[in-house]
């Protein structure tokens, strides 16, 4: 009997750690597939020049799919306006873009430590530049 | 006592396990950033070539440009990056060129080499990272 009490009081703090190892694996990949949507998506934008709208459009569609979360949860700053390749090195021609995805859940069994839902998310973010391909015509 | 002793093990090696796989999680996330600066990198600097060389049959990349632009797109990756913030990121260009010569390359190429110097970047004491290195290569046709 005494084994069994110990046993109901030391079995929830193990299995959070199962929980979490799957929690852990899942961010790890989804982070992982936004990278590459990401950078997939540059590498179209400098060819283009912009984010066009097609090139976003197919980006947003991946990203919702392996996060599950809809457009208005991201955060996009994509550069719209062409940017033209140069022959000389000039800042003003790069391509911007900053991507925000919300990671709903990073520690799982959250509520057991006392840790509130609004506490236990956050916002990964992928933003550089890239040098414009396409050429002035 | 003994379940006591046998609960304790298990924690141990379950907080080892969860900080290993967070650490390794980390460590791929900071070699495909590595290597997606490296790659940006290599591509751009490739933009800026020499046009009156090349009008004379001659390939020869703008160097000081490409060198520009790989400190601006260092400086400006370090701002998100997911490496530690007191890590040191050291760079290294090569170029390929009619002028600087092939080296054995068939092609015209940058060749651009990314050292990050981390701190330890696994918490367990018996795994130790402390350098990231990633490299990228653009080659243009002839």
């Amino acid at each position: 009997m005494k084994q069994l009490i110990v046993l109901m009081g030391i079995l929830p703090i193990l299995l959070v750690f199962l929980l979490q190892y799957t929690l852990d694996q899942r961010n790890n990949d989804n982070i992982s597939r936004f990278q590459e949507c990401v950078y997939q998506a540059k590498e179209q934008a400098k060819q283009k020049g912009c984010f066009t709208q097609e090139i976003k459009e197919e980006m947003t569609n991946k990203i919702e799919g392996y996060f599950g979360i809809e457009e208005e949860d991201m955060v996009m700053v994509l550069e719209e306006i062409p940017q033209y390749r140069t022959s000389t090195f000039d800042q003003r021609e790069l391509i911007y873009y900053k991507v925000s995805v919300p990671i709903d859940q990073i520690m799982a069994g959250n509520r057991f430590f006392g840790i509130a839902d609004e506490e236990n998310r956050a916002m990964y973010t992928i933003e550089s530049w890239a040098a414009s391909e396409l050429i002035r015509e | 006592m003994k379940v006591f002793i046998v609960f304790i093990g298990l924690f141990i090696i379950n907080v080892s396990f969860l900080s290993y796989q967070g650490d390794l999680g980390r460590y791929v996330r900071c070699q495909t950033f590595l290597k997606a600066v490296a790659e940006e990198c290599a591509a751009g600097a490739a933009l800026y070539y020499d046009e009156a060389a090349y009008s004379d049959g001659l390939f020869r990349f703008y160097y000081e440009e490409g060198r520009e632009y790989i400190d601006y797109m260092m400086e400006e990756s370090k701002r998100g990056m997911p490496l530690p913030k007191n890590s040191i990121i050291t760079y290294e260009v090569v170029f390929h060129d009619d002028y600087l010569g092939y080296e054995g390359e068939e092609n015209p190429s940058v060749t651009v080499d990314i050292t990050a110097v981390t701190g330890d970047l696994f918490h367990l004491p018996f795994l130790e990272v402390r350098e990231i290195k990633r490299a990228a290569k653009y080659e243009l046709p002839q």
